[in-house]
């Protein structure tokens, strides 16, 4: 399923013309095409898979709704992604309400970089990134990969700029705090071996 | 340690950036199914466009029709019973002030304003309802027991009569000039005012109402004054029948009546009144002009002042001269204005002549509004040249060409599949793409004589119905002529036009027409097309108004 070449501008012209005018072959092709790179972002924004691909869902309803606005002046992958993107946002405004904050600990580890963690998948690390509070995770994910400024982040998910601050370096926290247990288990193992 | 936090960062960031994943295949089945569903409902949105537009056409129709009857549009007074059956009086509200005679009690000084409190229903003799007693004699009898009531300018009376015969009477006058009612200058103070009758439902005998009506029609021009003789106002014979040609008046010029024809007229009140129909005379002021007319056995019968407005029908046809503006389209900007260069040097587009039907409401003596249907046709001639094959939107191979139109694919020759890049010189050929458009303008028209001058202004909703194309054979340089699909073009358009109008009068119903304007497109007729095309067009309109 997974369209490995690149599109050039006149096929993605010709595709996107073609998804405007309603053909689903088209519509199934540019799905196909983006959908594998679009599938990680909404990962990184969802608690698990299911989450991720009800927002895959209506990501790519609204891209094929909305396509008569591409104008072909950016990529068009940056321009689905920030379509994705901004779902995510949305559901997490939608749901905010309902997020308990977990109670995280003060202590902060500071973790050096070992074979052990750098040899973990990419399915791992999302994992760890998807085990985040959903408010931790929101803030991570929009400084580290969106590379929003907390000003930006705190306009986008309706709270403070310390906020901001405070939950990317809670979710930092966490995430060296999980890093270290598997660095620790590894070792456990590595001694035992 | 910040340091090693945005150490994890990048960790993170480095580690997940470029992954792709492929979702279930049940993500695809659900965003299938949710396009489906918002194509339906973009089906449904447009037929509750159309139903929406057709709602607003009904109201605007509805109420064309409305205002048109609204000489008909009565408040109910009373019922009279009578020896022909129920008679159902009603009123209409206006706002100026008239006189009503009508049969009663003689009393002929008593204050206007006060007998308006009396029913008037209530005053009609039905002792005197005998449809025999048709002689003028007897009517200017009748006169002594008249009563004076207040009526007002339009007002509208209805009779209605079990068996079926129904009247009905505005009051459409008022104001006569007492010279050219061949009157003294004391009778300028009076008022008359006379109820134009329309009958509905079965002939009722002796209704010279309606005989006036037929004069009206018949000899309008006529001005010199002519004998009728009492016997022919016989109610008994066939109203049709009963005038010619000579027993004319102008009545729009105002011109005093002769003797025969004011016996015409009491005859005419005598016979409103046994009839129970609708009383037709209305004076105000000088009650003693009531006396006047007893002596003198004479009445006015004063021209129409204002006619209800009347709608008209114009059928047309109309030549298009179309020039397609050509815009570059910013979604499609691999192109860089070559597809336009090339438009503009392969095509052209010829006259097209549709016809249409126009209504018109009188809104005003110089204002109106016209709302209707038309056909507009955009006729285009493509050149030969060379054409590509590229994949269509079904993922087919076919040739494509670039037109004003849109982009339209030609299937390749029988048994010759083209690869990508092939390329044909294509036939010289001719595209209609046919609409139906429905105008609403609105109208200002200068002018009373004859040649009235006027200016329209109006909008166009145009629907496309399809689109035809034919090839030039005799100069095939490369068979072409295979079924075509256009892409890009949109199902409807909106467009405004301008322009100004001569009309010539030939009778009281029948004119003509010519309106020369200039049609602009507002939306162009292309979207999903590297070219966006605005067809203008400056267009000569030929048509024959009716007056209903």
């Amino acid at each position: 399923m997974i369209e490995n070449r690149n599109l050039d501008l006149q096929e993605l012209q010709h595709l996107v013309n073609e998804c405007i005018a309603g053909k689903r072959i088209s519509q199934n092709r540019l799905y196909a095409y983006y959908a594998p790179k679009m599938f990680p972002v909404c990962l990184r924004y969802s608690s698990g898979r299911e989450e991720a691909e009800e927002v895959l869902q209506e990501g790519f309803i609204k891209i094929f709704t909305s396509l008569h606005q591409f104008a072909f002046k950016g990529s068009f992958e940056g321009w689905a992604r920030k379509i994705m993107v901004h779902l995510a946002i949305q559901r997490f405004r939608d749901k905010k309400k309902m997020y308990a904050i977990m109670p995280v600990d003060e202590e902060i580890v500071v973790v050096d970089s070992t074979d052990s963690i750098s040899k973990l998948s990419e399915k791992e690390i999302m994992n760890l990134i998807q085990q985040l509070p959903p408010v931790y995770k929101m803030v991570f994910n929009l400084y580290v990969f969106e590379g929003m400024k907390h000003k930006e982040i705190a306009a986008c998910l309706k709270i403070s700029e310390g906020t901001s601050k405070s939950n990317l370096s809670d979710a930092r926290n966490i995430l060296q705090k999980k890093l270290l247990e598997i660095q620790k288990i590894s070792e456990k193992e590595k001694n035992c071996i | 340690m910040s340091e090693d936090l945005h150490h994890i960062d990048d960790f993170f960031k480095n580690k997940l950036e470029g992954m792709e994943e492929l979702p279930s295949e049940d993500t695809w089945i659900g965003i299938d199914q949710k396009l489906d569903k918002i194509q339906s409902n973009d089906i449904q949105k447009r037929y509750q466009q159309l139903k929406k537009i057709s709602a607003i056409a009904v109201i605007f129709l509805s109420g064309i029709a409305l205002y048109a009857w609204k000489g008909k549009i009565i408040h109910f007074l009373g019922i009279q019973r009578s020896k022909m059956g129920v008679v159902q009086v009603y009123k209409e509200q206006s706002n100026k002030k008239g006189y009503f005679l009508s049969q009663g009690s003689d009393n002929k000084n008593k204050n206007a304003e006060e007998s308006l409190s009396n029913s008037i229903i209530n005053q009609i003799d039905s002792s005197q309802l005998n449809s025999s007693d048709f002689h003028a004699e007897d009517n200017l009898n009748h006169l002594e027991n008249k009563e004076l009531h207040i009526f007002k300018k339009h007002d509208i009376l209805k009779s209605k009569i079990n068996s079926g015969v129904s009247s009905e009477s505005k009051v459409t006058t008022i104001n006569q000039n007492s010279k050219s009612a061949g009157f003294s200058q004391k009778d300028s103070r009076k008022i008359f005012v006379k109820a134009q009758t329309k009958r509905i439902g079965k002939e009722f005998l002796g209704d010279a109402v309606s005989n006036q009506h037929l004069i009206r029609k018949k000899i309008r021009n006529e001005k010199r004054i002519s004998t009728i003789n009492q016997n022919d106002f016989d109610p008994s014979t066939n109203t049709e029948n009963t005038f010619t040609e000579n027993s004319a008046i102008n009545r729009t010029s105002g011109i005093a009546l002769s003797k025969e024809m004011m016996l015409l007229e009491t005859n005419d009140f005598r016979i409103n009144s046994l009839g129970s129909l609708t009383p037709k005379y209305i004076l105000e002021k000088d009650l003693s002009f009531i006396n006047d007319l007893k002596n003198r056995s004479t009445f006015i019968q004063t021209p129409l002042i204002r006619n209800l407005p009347r709608l008209q029908i114009i059928p047309f046809i109309t030549a298009n001269f179309t020039k397609v503006q050509l815009k570059e389209n910013r979604k499609f900007p691999t192109h860089n204005g070559k597809v336009k260069k090339e438009i503009h040097e392969t095509e052209e587009t010829k006259v097209s002549v549709v016809p249409g039907i126009i209504v018109e409401l009188p809104i005003t003596s110089r204002f109106s509004l016209q709302g209707g249907i038309s056909k507009f046709n955009l006729l285009t001639i493509v050149q030969p040249k060379r054409i590509a094959a590229v994949k269509d939107y079904d993922g087919k191979i076919r040739y494509k060409l670039e037109s004003s139109a849109g982009q339209h694919f030609f299937d390749p020759k029988p048994g010759k599949v083209p690869k990508i890049g092939d390329s044909i010189t294509s036939a010289p050929m001719e595209f209609i793409t046919r609409y139906i458009s429905f105008p609403v303008n609105s109208k200002y028209t200068f002018g009373k004589s004859r040649l009235k001058i006027s200016m329209i202004a109006g909008a166009e909703y145009n629907i496309l119905l399809n689109q035809i194309f034919s090839v030039d054979y005799t100069n095939v340089t490369v068979a072409s002529e295979t079924p075509f699909k256009t892409e890009g073009i949109r199902k409807d358009f909106l467009s405004a036009s301008i322009g100004g109008g001569i009309d010539y009068s030939l009778s009281k119903r029948f004119s003509v027409e010519l309106n020369p304007f200039y049609r602009f497109t507002i939306q162009p007729i292309n979207n999903a097309s590297p070219v966006k095309t605005f067809p203008n067009s400056f267009s000569l309109m030929a048509g024959l108004r009716y007056v209903l």
